[in-house]
């Protein structure tokens, strides 16, 4: 196999056939599951968030991540409560898949965490009658996915109170109240992040934290005091599926090999090759359009080949009347002989798929003569030939081939990475794109305008 | 859905009380309307709009007051589903909306005794307000363009990124600082960029924000109905007509400058659900007027009305044939003209000279650039 991953097929000859088989997989997977350190989400631990000050009470017990707080700016003899007004804490549980997920893809993800608050009306909320505010008291609930280290975390849904303490109404509670999440896509891509920094790509860390703002909005009359009876996060639940991601370039072969055909006489008028091919289900065309059955001679790639769409669930012949493949059979050298099941792009399978190979047959057909022509010029010039299209080839696949457009973007980029000096691009501003298009509009009325009148006289006349 | 209007009035003699509301049974919690209000009356009390969650309720409330110093204090409360915001809809359309209610409620006040008639009228006013929400949120792609283009802050958000490629957190705080209004919801206001692909999201490896990059760029802006000018270069519909509809067509287009005012103007005929039928209606052909296609349950005046205003903001015109009926034909098509960002390509090439962009922001950008162009 050449490039692509060889885990991610499997070949074998059994009843006189030749089975390709692809190997697909889908699994579900509850990362967490309900309240933590209840028997559905094990595992759970209290930690710092950075440097930040621990609320007074801080624990996990049957109700969940709980936390108790009071802020009193009076409390110690210098009114040392004050540092008190800005604590935090994390929860963090490490989760460890049971495969290396860089040969996987998450296919969907969900999240869901509730919490539940209680507080005294002496915390304070917008429309309350307070000495002076700005952003007021806020407790905010959140989850994170990070990697083991901690390095980077990415917040995957959080909920921050904005009324709660709220003297009217008032509203002093909230009860199992969802975080906001972000968006399934952001979800999956938090996950595939931190699963990147694991080496074995198969762990990463869940942290629920808890943060508190407690603003002074006392002025006179004593410090502020700011009572958070209990902030709870109550569930949260983390599943997501997977499936197996076949690797581009990924390619299974038979191979045979035979003697070669040799001697200064011979001359091989022709070679052909045809085989019967079934697959056991259709092939899923959206997932991968190009790959396709080759025919190999001494590694070299017959152009013709067959797209896995064309399989059918009984056996049909390759080609009606075998393909002719006399231009890749060289003369001295034993010839090897490949069936190759080539997977072009990458993408994420579900379920085993099998393509069959049956009764291959390969006939080569030659005469002995005498070489008399001195074809050397011919060679000469053949060479030159070709010398000169490869060039003009490789001129147009990096350059030519492209818009200027592109090609002034393309040569930007590489100054960019090797870092060397860049001078201004002389390209449309905005304005004058938008005037151009004005100016063509124009010139288009024009032009109508004139064949209208062209229409109108070869009419009349 | 938007699930319907709340008006509630204050007087100094009982306070907060409900008004009018649309559908009637809608729930109505006064708790939350004085919650609504107290957010309003923070500060100044002046004449404003807020956006107010209510968690009892379920619902995201985007509200507009008269002001405390008005003669009789309104709110005017669009209650909405919790995943909804009113930029959704667009901040033009809701100004309409609750102009127009305001409207309602000033000539209640100055003809009492027809209050039972404008009540009625109101309600069904309400009752179309709806479902024209409901319309906004399916709108077409250029109308989604003309969208951003009349919203102050999409437009800013545009702005930004025709300079250069931001984090969103980047881009939420220059926004909040630029128009002064804090965003409720990024993933909302960005949400027109991604459906019509003028913007993309991505992650760059070491970055913990996701970037925003513009691909495409567009104006909104007047351009010649190519359909009709191909029909009237075939003498369609008649020779006559087709010879006024040329001239008249030239004469504007040849005077025609863009600017700022005229391609709001433009904007907000698109995202108008009712006038942007008629808008495509007309690209295809011109119609007598008295042969218009109708939709269920319209009226003629109705259509005329729509007409009118078409005809005012010089995107529809009327021409006699010679039988003295009138013509609709569409005199300029408003359109968003999108087109490939590429002084994008010589701003980078600024900044990274000026060390404003990271390098990786810069080569992530260009490959995306890349790849987008079309030719």
């Amino acid at each position: 196999m050449d490039g692509g991953d060889d885990d991610d097929v499997l070949g074998e000859i059994s009843n006189n056939e030749a089975n390709f088989k692809i190997l697909g997989e889908i699994h579900s997977f509850t990362a967490v599951a309900g309240t933590p350190n209840s028997t559905t989400s094990l595992g759970w631990k209290l930690f710092n968030n950075s440097d930040f000050l621990l609320p007074d009470i801080v624990e996990i017990n049957s109700s969940g991540c709980y936390v108790y707080h009071f802020l009193d700016e009076d409390e110690g003899p210098t009114d040392e409560g004050q540092v008190h007004n800005f604590p935090s804490v994390h929860f963090k549980k490490n989760v460890s898949l049971p495969v290396d997920m860089s040969d996987y893809e998450i296919t969907n993800a969900s999240i869901q965490s509730l919490f539940n608050a209680s507080v005294d009306i002496n915390v304070d909320a917008p429309g309350d009658s307070v000495d002076f505010s700005a952003i007021w008291d806020s407790a905010t609930f959140y989850v994170e996915i990070a990697d083991l280290a901690n390095s980077y975390s990415f917040r995957v849904a959080e909920y921050k109170t904005r009324t709660l303490g709220q003297n009217i109404g008032p509203i002093l509670s909230m009860t199992d109240t969802l975080m906001q999440n972000v968006s399934e896509n952001d979800l999956i891509t938090a996950i595939n992040l931190a699963l990147e920094k694991d080496p074995d790509h198969s762990n990463f860390t869940i942290i629920l934290g808890i943060d508190i703002y407690c603003e002074d909005n006392i002025g006179t009359g004593g410090g502020d005091e700011d009572r958070w009876n209990y902030l709870i996060i109550k569930t949260c639940d983390l599943t997501f599926s997977y499936q197996k991601r076949i690797d581009k370039f990924t390619s299974l072969s038979i191979n045979q090999e035979s003697n070669s055909i040799s001697g200064e006489n011979i001359q091989i008028i022709n070679a052909n090759i045809n085989f019967n091919y079934s697959i056991d289900q259709a092939w899923p065309t959206n997932l991968s359009t190009f790959s396709e059955i080759r025919i190999l001679i001494n590694n070299n790639t017959y152009k013709d080949t067959l797209l896995l769409s064309s399989a059918s669930t009984t056996y049909q012949p390759a080609k009606l009347g075998g393909f002719e493949v006399t231009s890749l059979i060289v003369k001295d050298v034993n010839i090897t002989t490949s069936i190759q099941i080539f997977l072009a792009n990458s993408f994420d399978l579900d379920k085993n798929i099998t393509i069959f190979i049956d009764d291959v047959y390969f006939y080569i057909s030659y005469i002995i003569l005498k070489p008399e022509v001195n074809i050397f010029p011919l060679v000469i010039g053949l060479s030159t030939g070709i010398v000169v299209l490869i060039t003009g080839f490789i001129l147009y696949q990096v350059h030519f081939k492209y818009p200027k457009m592109v090609r002034k973007v393309k040569k930007l980029n590489k100054k960019i990475k090797k870092g060397k000096k860049l001078k201004p691009i002389e390209l449309n501003t905005r304005d004058l794109i938008i005037k151009n298009n004005i100016s063509k509009q124009k010139q288009f009325l024009i032009i109508e305008q004139e064949k209208s009148i062209e229409f109108k006289n070869f009419k009349e006349e | 859905m938007a699930k319907g209007f709340v008006i509630t009035k204050w007087t100094e003699d009982q306070g907060l009380v409900v008004y009018h509301r649309y559908p009637e049974n809608l729930t109505v919690d006064l708790d939350d309307m004085m919650r609504i209000f107290y957010a309003h009356i923070t500060g100044a009390g002046e004449a404003g709009n807020v956006l107010v969650r209510l968690e009892k309720t379920k619902s995201n409330v985007s509200s507009y007051f008269t002001g405390m110093e008005s003669t009789t204090p309104l709110m005017i409360n669009l209650m909405l589903e919790l995943g909804e915001d009113p930029e959704m809809f667009g901040e033009a359309v809701i100004s309409e909306i609750n102009k127009n209610i305001l409207q309602y409620m000033q000539k209640m006040t100055e003809n009492v005794g027809e209050s039972y008639e404008i009540t009625k009228e109101l309600t069904a006013y309400m009752k179309d307000a709806l479902l024209l929400l409901e319309r906004l949120k399916n709108l077409s792609k250029e109308q989604r363009m003309a969208q951003i283009f009349s919203s102050e802050r999409a437009r800013t958000i545009l702005e930004m990124l025709q300079e250069r490629a931001y984090s969103r957190g980047e881009l939420r705080t220059l926004i909040e600082e630029k128009t002064g209004r804090f965003i409720s919801n990024l993933e909302i206001a960005l949400d027109p960029f991604i459906k019509t692909d003028i913007i993309k999201q991505d992650w760059i490896e070491g970055d913990s924000d996701i970037t925003l990059f513009l691909l495409s760029d567009f104006t909104v802006m007047r351009v010649p109905a190519e359909k009709l000018i191909e029909n009237a270069k075939k003498n369609l519909p008649t020779p006559e007509l087709a010879t006024k509809y040329m001239k008249k067509v030239s004469e504007f287009l040849n005077a025609y400058e863009p600017n700022f005012e005229d391609n709001m103007k433009v904007a907000l005929n698109m995202i108008n659900p009712d006038k942007y039928d008629f808008i495509t209606l007309f690209r295809e052909r011109a119609y007598p007027i008295n042969k218009i296609p109708k939709g269920p349950g319209e009226k003629f005046d109705e259509i005329r009305a729509f007409l009118k205003s078409l005809e005012d903001d010089n995107i529809l015109t009327l021409i006699k044939d010679k039988t003295g009926i009138d013509w609709v034909f569409l005199l300029t098509d408003p359109v968003a003209y999108t087109f490939y960002p590429e002084y994008l390509i010589e701003n980078i090439r600024r900044d990274i000279s000026e060390k404003k962009i990271e390098k990786k922001t810069a080569i992530k950008h260009l490959e995306l650039l890349e790849q987008v162009y079309k030719k």
